[in-house]
């Protein structure tokens, strides 16, 4: 038995669509059902950022996240595969009418991704000060909080509706198939078998 | 505000049955290790020597002696056991066999009890065997995974693949390289699987060769092949294991090099062998 931690929403959902084209089974959260068993998987249903902890500690063998939040936590986990769901960018936004000076001594910040922004103005050695927030980061330089922030783009339109345009992109990101350590170890051969279908399913798909 | 019942994160506190169990492991541990020749070592927790152990020094909590020279609090025992039985106190003894029953202390304020053995001049088998049967006495549950750091190694530094991959266990980058042998590499986890090693080059595979004729060596009930596998501690540059349980790490081990003594050695540790009694105590 495998236990596969997924995120709510949208990629669970297209991670459980890939379960059944390969097992040619339905595999569906019923309601607000948090766990699911079929055939020899136990599948998590939790929060996006939770996905790998629980993988990390082993409360889940293997686990589909985003690279943002796996480079975001820093985690002691297997990376396997990126399976090409959910992709989506890490951008600077700022208001529309400014610009980034590079030759300033600092900025200020507000983001979710502390340990993401902290290491990219590191490398471009600019000071900065990170406000963590927990939602509605856009609003942060409208009201003066921030010059500038980091989040999740993948149109761009949260960002343009609130009178932001995106500076920079820090990076790419898309779900990943990830396991726990010693699970990987120790179920070699059901997870490296799990990720050759799953490897199929989303070459088939490219 | 710091509440009057508040210890440390990470800190260990026992008292009652997991006190109990945990003077039980030691007490087999030290009767067993006693009993097949091994002499006891109690080692200073203050420590000049404690960089050589670790790649990433972020974990060793720095202190300054009266001349204000660095020192740091213990993070690993081997390191200091090896240096202090074979450059300190090597005139006094002939015994080549040590154990310890002690705690390490890491940044910011972890604490890990741990019980080793070292051998000097020892080999993978004789240590194996040692935490094989002290693991068994105590009725742990665990996996002996199998692994030889020189294949990590000579992929890094004849193949060029980078050891990140490999200290990250990043099999997402290692299978894009595309390089069939390697694949096969990644797939090897039972002893069967080093019956065919077809295509594989000549140096890893006598390396692989290596862990096969060890592990037809080694009575255990449950053992898996990692070749791919790379240690964080710096010393360890051959054969080595890890004994783990789910999410616990029972015990790890292996043949070394520190400065010029070549031993073998392995740490048990306590904290999660106490868990995993604990539950079954509590399952109970």
């Amino acid at each position: 038995m495998l236990t596969v931690a997924l995120p709510k929403g949208r990629i669970a959902e297209e991670t459980l669509d890939i379960f059944s084209e390969i097992f040619n089974r339905e595999f569906k959260f019923e309601g607000r059902e948090l766990i699911m068993e079929v055939g020899d998987f136990r599948f998590l249903n939790v929060r996006n950022q939770d996905v790998p902890i629980y993988v990390e500690r082993g409360s889940a063998d293997i686990g589909v996240v985003g690279l943002d939040v796996i480079k975001e936590k820093k985690l002691n986990i297997v990376k396997l595969l990126d399976m090409n769901l959910g992709k989506c960018k890490v951008s600077i936004g700022i208001k529309k009418e400014d610009k980034i000076d590079w030759s300033r001594p600092n900025i200020k910040v507000a983001t979710k991704m502390v340990n993401i922004t902290e290491h990219y103005f590191a490398q471009k050695a600019m000071g900065v000060e990170i406000i963590k927030l927990y939602g509605s980061i856009e609003l942060a330089p409208l009201v003066g909080l921030a010059d500038a922030i980091v989040d999740i783009v993948e149109t761009g339109n949260t960002m343009r509706e609130n009178g932001l345009k995106v500076a920079e992109d820090i990076m790419d990101s898309s779900a990943h198939l990830i396991a726990n350590k010693n699970s990987y170890y120790a179920k070699k051969d059901e997870i490296l078998s799990l990720y050759e279908k799953i490897n199929r399913v989303v070459e088939s798909r490219v | 505000m710091i509440f009057e019942h508040e210890i440390p994160q990470d800190s260990k506190l026992y008292f009652g049955e997991s006190a109990k169990i945990k003077r039980q492991i030691e007490a087999t541990c030290a009767d067993i290790l006693d009993r097949n020749g091994y002499e006891e070592i109690v080692t200073p927790l203050f420590s000049y020597h404690q960089h050589i152990s670790f790649d990433d020094e972020k974990p060793l909590l720095h202190l300054h002696d009266e001349k204000n020279r660095t020192v740091t609090l213990r993070a690993d025992s081997t390191a200091d056991v090896v240096r202090i039985v074979t450059k300190r106190i090597g005139r006094t003894t002939e015994s080549k066999k040590w154990f310890y029953i002690q705690p390490s202390l890491s940044f910011p304020t972890k604490e890990q009890y741990q019980i080793g053995a070292e051998i000097i001049d020892g080999g993978f088998k004789e240590i194996t065997d040692i935490a094989i049967k002290i693991v068994d006495r105590l009725e742990l549950d665990a996996i002996l995974q199998i692994s030889n750091m020189r294949i990590p190694l000579l992929l890094s530094k004849k193949y060029n693949i980078d050891l990140t991959f490999l200290h990250d266990t990043n099999i997402e980058k290692i299978l894009k390289l595309d390089i069939p042998w390697i694949n096969k590499l990644v797939k090897i986890h039972r002893i069967d699987d080093l019956d065919n090693l077809d295509g594989i080059p000549d140096d890893i595979k006598s390396e692989l060769m290596v862990i096969r004729d060890t592990v037809s060596n080694i009575d255990y009930k449950s053992i898996v092949i990692a070749p791919l596998y790379y240690a964080n501690l710096r010393y360890y540059d051959s054969l080595m294991f890890k004994m783990f349980n789910q999410n616990e790490l029972i015990a790890r081990g292996g043949i070394y090099s520190i400065g010029d003594v070549k031993a073998s050695g392995f740490a048990l540790y306590s904290d999660e062998c106490i868990n995993q009694k604990m539950k079954k105590v509590e399952s109970k």
